[in-house]
């Protein structure tokens, strides 16, 4: 028997995962021993707190660390891309906190609801920064489950159910394939470490080394639901509670997005030409699907919906360049996106909350004047969807196509461009229903309008001022995605 | 073996390899008859015990391959645990269930054929190269190899984060279960809030 010894655990590399993941078992807890009316307000503030606390932590994490390490006998790896992707993650969570505060369904359920939705940011913040297939695949699993239940949280809602059970379902089917893809590559290399699978694929059985990439890179679009994986996406995003489809949105692309980055580049350099081709492909196939899908919606939730698929087309697509410069633009592009993304669902959820139903572009007629100031955001943010500024994603656009036409594929740049344009009409769409239409019949609820809801109009104006942010201090924020990524081996240099 | 082992050795070795290969008929008819009782039986109360059958003679082949942890958790996890709550599930439910072929083939038993001839066909190809000694490495079990103690030492040490994340992921997946089994029927009766 060989002598034991224990890893080193260095607990302040963990801090961002443990911070989210303790505050979850706090509010668990505590809240079991509260009076269900104060069990709400208790649970966004610990969530909130930990989310902010989570959040500094990684934001520290990144001033220090310059090179990058692995930790706890190297399942992780602690870089500047994983704590960027933290900061994304818990500045999500936390904006969500503030949409959720007022959401009815769920009845007493308030505490699990916080809990998972801590639990979840922890699981994507352990995700992001796997180092080896194992961590990659129990991280997934881990945010996933509590995303699969905050979906169906509402067990009232019988769509929310449905929604949930669907998600379950695909989900699984997804993180199935990304387990035997993993499995595969570890057959052909012997290795689980990122690095050491690297160093093993030249004299692996090439076969089983791009089966194995093929079948991963298929369960993480399932995550970052690229088109043809993304038949989910809609039902769930619309079934799902309005804060929950705005986290889903942009914090699970987020982390789905940076592991696809981290793990082509870093696992599968020798691969490059064959991955930069396949994203191609999906690129095409998911702005062609997303935005032609969203012409023809009426429920603004499910148009969001295909429109997220479309954006995680134009993220894939600065993967696909496969240079530095691309990954720059995708860290770029995700600041931007989530802001505007939790915004606009926001929006919608302030909605929803009015009609005690479905949002449907009909519906919207004459919120612009009713509301100005969440109808202005929404028109902000219909502005940022399309890439016009002063939203970041106008420059998100830009470096993205950039980093495509660096790379020598001036075609894909142009179908970026062509989706782009198509997709105006229907972003257009939202700001005519709310500013240029006259309501017909107006269904007012019993008891007349909620109450203003403090919590969820700061989370816009927080989302207002990162998407206007990201475009006037594109500068200094570039710089950030640029150390981000600095350590990554880019194929295309 | 040496050649010049003596010969109450090797006739101790030959008699354990005929233990040896008594056990696996026994264990591997075991696993057949009982996988097929499985999916036979049109009560599932037999069902669920011939799983259990089927996971018992599974752990026994496992013994065979010096798998002994594999074995024990085989039998702790999956016949222990498992197949109990399958058990449960089906007193809960009542013991309703169509025999197989109940409504002639459908898709899904067409599918179910089809996926078991291809994996049968996969594994008399796996048989088949390994016979012919086509099979590119063998592996290379050392003594320790898939021992309790090994394991552990792996779980405690490269494997730590991934062996307590792991339970991270089953305590969220307890938490949505009792959130989403508990909330329904109390809700329907009570009404809204």
């Amino acid at each position: 028997m060989n002598e034991f010894t224990a890893p080193s655990i260095d607990w302040s590399a963990l801090s961002p995962v443990l911070v989210s993941l303790g505050g979850a078992v706090v509010v668990l807890l505590v809240s079991l021993f509260l009076p269900v009316r104060i069990r709400r307000g208790f649970g966004a503030v610990v969530a909130s707190v930990c989310f902010l606390a989570a959040g500094a932590a990684a934001i520290a994490l990144f001033a220090a660390d310059e090179t990058g390490r692995g930790i706890v006998a190297d399942a992780l790896r602690r870089d500047r891309l994983a704590e960027l992707a933290e900061i994304f993650v818990m500045g999500a969570g936390l904006l969500t906190v503030g949409v959720s505060f007022r959401e009815r369904g769920g009845g007493d359920r308030a505490g699990e609801y916080y809990a998972l939705l801590l639990t979840a940011a922890s699981g994507m913040a352990f995700f992001v920064s796997a180092s080896n297939l194992m961590t990659l695949f129990l991280g997934l699993e881990w945010f996933s489950i509590c995303l699969y239940v905050l979906t169906a949280i509402a067990v009232e809602r019988l769509s929310g159910l449905e929604a949930g059970l669907k998600y379950l379902i695909v989900g699984s089917f997804g993180s199935a394939v990304l387990l035997f893809g993993s499995a595969l590559v570890y057959g052909a290399t012997g290795a689980i470490g990122f690095e050491q699978i690297a160093a093993g694929t030249d004299d692996a059985e090439r076969l089983f080394v791009v089966a194995g990439l093929a079948m991963i890179l298929v369960g993480l679009a399932f995550k970052a639901s690229a088109a043809p994986f993304h038949m989910w996406t809609p039902d769930v995003y619309e079934g799902a509670p309005t804060p929950i489809t705005g986290f889903m949105s942009a914090a699970t692309k987020v982390a789905a997005l940076v592991v696809t980055l981290r793990v082509l580049v870093t696992v599968f350099p020798s691969e490059a030409e064959l991955w930069t081709v396949a994203l191609a492909v999906i690129v095409c196939i998911s702005l062609a699907w997303g935005n032609l899908a969203a012409l023809v919606q009426t429920n603004v939730k499910r148009m969001l919906a295909y429109s997220s698929i479309s954006h995680a087309g134009f993220l894939l697509m600065a993967i696909a360049a496969g240079n530095a410069l691309g990954g720059r633009a995708l860290l770029y592009y995700l600041i931007a996106y989530s802001a505007v993304s939790v915004g606009s669902f926001a929006v919608v959820a302030i909605r929803e909350r009015e009609l005690a139903g479905p949002v449907t572009l009909a519906s919207l007629a004459g919120f612009g004047w009713e509301r100005p100031f969440l109808g202005t955001s929404m028109a902000l943010f219909m502005f940022g969807f399309i890439g016009l500024p002063p939203a970041g994603i106008f420059l998100g656009k830009f470096y993205v196509f950039s980093a495509v036409i660096d790379r020598g594929w001036t075609w894909l740049a142009i179908v970026g461009v062509v989706a782009t344009v198509v997709s105006v009409y229907y972003y257009a769409g939202v700001i005519r229903a709310m500013f240029m239409q006259r309501r017909e019949l107006a269904v007012v609820a019993a008891g007349g309008s909620p109450p203003t809801d403090r919590a969820l109009v700061a989370a816009v104006a927080v989302a207002v001022v990162v998407t206007i942010g990201s475009f006037v201090a594109a500068d200094p924020l570039l710089e950030i995605a640029r150390d981000a990524v600095a350590l990554l081996p880019f194929p295309e240099g | 073996m040496p050649l010049e082992a003596p010969v109450e050795v090797m006739l101790a070795a030959s008699a354990g390899n005929v233990l040896v290969w008594v056990v696996w008929v026994v264990a591997a008819l075991a696993l057949l008859s009982s996988g097929i009782a499985v999916v036979l039986f049109t009560n599932p109360f037999y069902s669920a015990l011939s799983l259990i059958g089927n996971l018992a003679s599974l752990a026994v082949l496992y013994l065979l391959l010096s798998g002994e942890f594999v074995a024990g958790a085989q039998v702790i996890v999956y016949a222990g645990a498992i197949v109990i709550m399958f058990v449960f599930v089906l007193a809960y439910l009542g013991g309703r269930a169509d025999a197989p072929w109940a409504g002639g083939p459908t898709l899904q038993a067409a599918a179910a054929v089809v996926a078991a001839a291809a994996i049968a066909l996969e594994v008399i190809v796996v048989i088949a190269l390994a016979a012919g000694d086509q099979l590119s490495d063998t592996a290379e079990v050392t003594g320790a190899f898939g021992s309790p103690a090994e394991i552990g030492d792996l779980f405690l040490s490269d494997h730590l984060l991934a062996f307590e994340a792991t339970s991270i992921v089953l305590l969220v997946a307890a938490v949505g279960g009792v959130i989403l089994g508990s909330a329904m029927p109390q809700r329907s009766k009570a009404g809204a809030d």
